[in-house]
């Protein structure tokens, strides 16, 4: 084995996931009405979830399955039709459980005449910090996020990833302790891509909650401890992101590099005591990864050196 | 034949748009109400109450008109670029300048459709006011109240209508409600030529002054224009610069005789700005139809070429500028 | 913090977004083309008020349109374009996104109106540089209209017994007349009384009665002003001025044409100042063949004008009022855009503000001129329901507006700026109460609900 597992590289020495729910749903139902209050839409349909402090929780389905409409929810710009939502023990649309969540949404809903150092000096002062730590966040996340150069043009002229980038940072100004972020890779490029995954990793590390939605398996796959995944408002999978993989009928074994002549007496070996035939092929890494390292290569980058985005020291743990 | 399809599909849609815009139809309500009311509320007034429900009529017409027609031409092209169904459209077979020329025309087709409602409103608003009647049944003032009762009550007719439709069938409503206004004052207009001004069944006559008709067609015209200036300005400012400088140049052009017009001959200057910007007046002349006067056809033909003229040129400029725009 | 924040964000999108730029682009033109092209009378007081009454008047409509359009979008649009959801999801209550917007509002309008009144007090300037009016025509205006003057009116001449008396005896036998009749009567009735009593035949006299008062002390410049009905032939006048008290009659005499010459003002002598008497002032026309009949302005025929304040101090004391006039139509803007989307919202507000004004100017027309036509009946022929149950409807509104706009309806510091009136510090006072803090205050409670309400971010929204 090459210890290449479905369990979540956040699953491997984080010890800092703990029992204590920071986010509990129970019996979420969202119905959405037209003009003459008559139901139209049943986007949520009594799900039930909870999410525990120091773990990342994904939220998958197909388009329309209730994903963004469950973390608008939780975050009070719905208010549910029926069952409870609690943040850290309180409804969130009380105030003091918004000094604590740092939120991405799936468009980085900008004030596009602003420049991102200004953007996020607004929502730093929104959260009540003082001049000298919203400054000093500010080129830290600034740098995190590889805008430093860019932050004093208009977000207005900012691509989507640039843009998402300035969303994500004023996501994290607060030093929050639950971070929800919807579709948080969307319109960046792989190696973006890459960063906010290992990012996700690092804060994770560190004690905090994070909540995100993706289309994006692979993304979910890398970073979840824990996946819902949701199909017309309900959730019909919900679990362990290792156990709800693991094929355990199935048995796989890689070796590092095998003769034809070793082959085929293995093969040979295992068709007598087993009485199958297995399937031989040569493992394939992953598009991500592929593409990676070309890029350090091309680059003149090793890629076991890159350590990924610099994470500022308030986002450090505790 | 495939331009053509294409053209009307975008007028059409164009169209469709603006009259789903809330405020397009609340304009259009607030003018019919204020249209209908001035007859039912302007009482003794010396035998004026005629010319004050029609010049009233006129005047929200063209005033109304003005918002409509400004905002939804500055909005149209400014939104779509803005949010990138412009670009989704120009990625398939369709000339840009065949975009803008549709949009033009899906504009032009609301503010006929508008003007059609206020000049019917008009004309039947001046029918209702109080007149001195002197006939084998009534003799004293009079006035038309069940056919105010009808023209008041048209717009909230239409938006029921609207709402039922929209509760049963799901459409939608604003566009509903807009295509009923003007379907139910056709109604009240065809209805109203059964009855006398007091209300007493008689031989089919509308009893309207239709000499009010060129003076709404006029109003049209000038509405029309600016649109083709406002669509032309927003092919190249965001809204709130196209606003601006369009009322810049309704009220310079509403001034433009007395600013530029009479240092004309003195000053080039003069004439090249009392040339380049719209004359307004030409388009409002409902002071001619005082004492029995009649605006003459062959008058709305030259107005009506001038305004084509403009807007034409207008319309030039605005499609070479919107070729060279940056749509993404 | 936040509330600033918010604020500094209202004014930087006003800035960015050129709304600032465009709202100058459109006071220009009346700032500077107005003074131009209008020359008022020819007179140098005529192009004072041109600055002061026109320019400013229409500066404060573009000013007043701005301020709500821009505050139906303040938040309007952020919900449209959901901004908002980034600012929700902070701990920021919704009160105070209210008053951060409508803060930002208030340091939008106060640039704007800091600009139209250097724009306005330098048109001043420039209109009196030197050599552009003569002494005379300075000291008048300093005298007369750029200055604050302290208004009295003399106590009122209340025609009400005079005119049931008279209707009693006109009406006397007819007791079948429609009360509509009889209150259209009483009304002309009144109306002819105090045109009677405005009118000075020859050989008549009319005597004016004015409050007395310690405040018209001896430091204090006090001139009587009089304003004959625009019809008077002033080249037929003769007559003299009395000015008195009860224990002093006749303490100064002045004759008319002296009086006309003046600019209609009379000196009152200071000894008849802050005696604490009632002010006595007599009009004594000549005999007939000498003079024509004298007739006096219904409304202000006289007045006492007492100088207390110089022209900045009431320039400013005006531009404050005029800045919570904007502060409450803001404030009613952004209530609107808490509830409606930008354009209804700002459609909504501009109607509502039309009809209040409207609806405030019919009542004083009722009030003055025409009884409330309430018969189905009238000149014999019968009158729609429809008809009588929609003038009930309106009347009801109207009743209804007039509760909140009548308070403010009279804090309009134009009119008396442009007459060299005082606009007092008790004026601003009540201005500031409410249209600076109560209104606000209920439009803020009502869009604070809204948007705690409103489910922000609903697809479509």
């Amino acid at each position: 084995m090459n210890g290449q597992s479905n369990e979540p590289l956040a699953s491997s020495g984080n010890e800092s996931v703990s029992e204590s729910p920071v986010i509990e749903v129970a019996g979420l139902v969202k119905v959405f009405r037209d003009f003459w209050r008559r139901p139209k839409v049943r986007a949520v349909n009594g799900i039930s979830l909870d999410v525990c402090s120091g773990e990342i929780f994904g939220l998958l389905g197909p388009n329309g399955s209730g994903k963004s409409t469950t973390i608008k929810s939780l975050l009070g710009l719905l208010s549910p039709t029926a069952g409870s939502v609690r943040v850290f023990g309180l409804s969130p649309r009380d105030v003091m459980t918004k000094r604590d969540i740092g939120y991405l949404p799936e468009e980085s809903y900008l004030y596009r005449h602003l420049t991102a150092r200004e953007t996020l000096d607004f929502y730093g002062q929104l959260f009540g910090l003082d001049r000298y730590t919203r400054r000093k966040r500010i080129e830290e996340l600034l740098e995190m996020v590889g805008l430093t150069e860019s932050a004093d043009r208009p977000v207005g002229e900012f691509s989507k990833g640039m843009a998402r980038r300035v969303g994500l940072a004023q996501a994290l100004i607060n030093d929050p302790r639950l971070i929800v972020l919807d579709e948080p890779t969307s319109g960046l490029d792989p190696i973006g891509c890459r960063q906010v995954k290992d990012l996700m990793l690092t804060l994770c590390r560190g004690g905090k909650t994070i909540l995100l939605t993706s289309h994006l398996l692979a993304d979910v796959e890398d970073v979840c401890n824990r996946i819902a995944i949701l199909y017309r408002g309900n959730i019909i999978a919900q679990g362990r992101v290792g156990d709800l993989l693991r094929e355990s009928e199935k048995v796989r074994v890689t070796f590092s590099s095998l003769s034809t002549g070793q082959m085929e007496e293995l093969l040979a070996a295992i068709r007598d005591k087993t009485g199958d035939t297995p399937d031989v092929d040569h493992p394939a890494m992953d598009l991500e990864r592929f593409f990676l390292d070309v890029i350090a290569r091309a680059h003149g980058e090793r890629r076991d050196t890159d350590t990924g985005p610099r994470l500022p020291d308030y986002l450090k743990a505790h | 034949m495939l331009r053509l399809r294409q053209f009307t599909t975008l007028a059409r849609l164009t169209a469709l748009e603006a009259v789903r815009r809330p405020l397009c139809l609340l304009l259009m309500s607030a003018c019919l109400v204020l249209t209908a009311l001035t007859p039912l509320v302007l009482l003794h007034q010396f035998g004026e109450e005629g010319k004050m429900a029609r010049d009233s009529g006129l005047a929200c017409h063209f005033v109304f008109g003005l918002f409509i027609a400004g905002y939804t031409a500055c909005s149209s092209l400014t939104q779509e670029v803005g949010n990138g169904t412009a670009s989704t459209v120009l990625s398939k077979p369709v000339g840009r300048g065949l975009y803008f020329l549709a949009k033009f025309a899906g504009l032009a087709a609301v503010v006929v459709a508008f003007s059609l409602c206020c000049t019917l409103a008009t004309l039947m608003a001046e029918r209702v006011s109080e007149h001195f009647a002197l006939t084998g049944r009534v003799a004293g003032n009079i006035t038309d109240w069940q056919t105010g009762n009808l023209l008041l009550a048209a717009p909230f007719a239409a938006m029921l209508a609207a709402g039922i439709v929209n509760y049963f069938n799901g459409r939608p409503f604003l566009s509903t409600a807009f295509g009923y206004l003007l379907l139910i004052l056709v109604l009240v207009f065809a209805f109203s030529g059964f009855f006398d001004r007091a209300g007493y069944f008689e031989p089919y006559s509308l009893r309207v002054q239709w000499r009010i008709i060129p003076a709404g067609v006029l109003i049209a015209l000038a509405l029309i224009t600016l649109s083709a200036v406002a669509l032309s300005i927003s092919t190249r400012f965001s809204a709130v610069p196209t606003i601006t400088i369009c009322v810049c140049i309704l009220v310079l052009g509403l001034m433009s005789d007395y600013l530029f017009g009479r240092h004309a001959a003195q000053s080039w200057v003069a004439s090249v700005l009392y040339a380049l910007l719209p004359n307004w007046q030409h388009f409002w002349v409902a002071d001619a139809l005082n004492s029995g006067g009649v605006i003459p056809w062959s008058y709305v033909a030259r107005v009506g070429g001038y305004a084509a003229a403009y807007s034409g040129a207008v319309l030039c400029l605005g499609a070479i500028s919107f070729r060279h725009r940056e749509v993404v | 913090m936040k509330l600033s924040a918010i604020a500094f964000l209202v004014v930087r999108t006003a800035v960015r977004s050129r709304l600032l730029l465009c709202l100058v682009g459109f006071l220009i033109p009346v700032l500077v083309g107005l003074p131009l092209a209008v020359e008022g009378d020819g007179t140098a007081a005529g192009e004072i008020r041109v600055l002061l009454e026109y320019t400013l008047g229409l500066s404060l409509v573009i000013l007043g349109v701005g301020a709500l359009v821009f505050s139906c979008g303040a938040v309007a649009r952020e919900i449209e374009e959901r901004h908002i959801q980034l600012v929700v999801v902070k701990p920021v209550r919704t009160v105070e996104i209210w008053l951060g917007k409508w803060l930002g509002m208030l340091i939008v309008n106060a640039i704007l109106l800091c600009i139209v009144g250097i724009a306005v007090y330098g048109g001043i300037r420039w209109a009196l540089r030197s050599g552009h009016y003569d002494e005379a025509e300075h000291s008048s205006l300093k005298e007369n209209l750029l200055t604050g003057r302290r208004q009295i009116l003399p106590l009122p001449d209340d025609p009400t017994s005079e005119a049931v008396e008279r209707l009693d005896q006109l009406t006397d036998g007819q007791s079948g007349l429609a009360t509509t009749r009889r209150e259209e009567l009483f009304l002309t009735l009144k109306r002819h009384i105090l045109a009677e009593r405005a009118t000075v035949a020859p050989g008549g006299s009319k005597t004016w009665v004015f409050p007395g008062s310690q405040s018209m002390g001896a430091e204090r410049q006090v001139r009587l002003r009089f304003t004959l009905a625009p019809t008077v032939d002033r080249s037929l006048l003769a007559g003299a001025w009395h000015l008195g008290t009860a224990s002093k009659t006749d303490a100064a005499t002045v004759s008319m044409a002296d009086a006309l010459n003046g600019g209609n003002y009379i000196e009152v002598p200071q000894a008849l100042c802050g005696s604490g008497e009632p002010l006595l002032v007599t009009y004594r026309n000549a005999e007939a063949g000498q003079t024509g009949t004298v007739v006096f302005d219904i409304g202000t025929g006289v007045e006492l004008l007492v100088s207390e304040s110089g022209f900045e101090a009431n320039l400013l004391r005006s531009f404050l009022v005029l800045f919570f006039h904007l502060a409450a139509l803001s404030a009613l803007g952004l209530t609107a855009g808490c509830l409606f989307s930008s354009p209804v919202a700002g459609f909504l507000s501009a109607a509502l503000v039309f009809v209040a004004l409207m609806g405030h100017y019919v009542t004083l027309q009722s009030v003055v001129d025409t009884p409330t036509l309430h018969e189905e009946q009238i000149d014999g022929i019968e009158r729609s329901r429809v008809s009588v149950f929609l003038e009930g409807v309106g009347e009801r509104i109207v009743k209804k507006m007039e509760i909140v706009v009548e308070p403010v309806a009279g804090l309009n510091p134009l009119p008396p700026l442009a007459d060299g009136r005082l606009v007092a510090w008790t004026f601003t006072g009540k201005a500031l109460a409410l249209l600076g803090l109560l209104y606000p205050a209920v439009f803020g409670a009502v869009g604070t609900w809204a948007l705690w309400k409103r489910e922000l971010a609903l697809p479509g929204e």
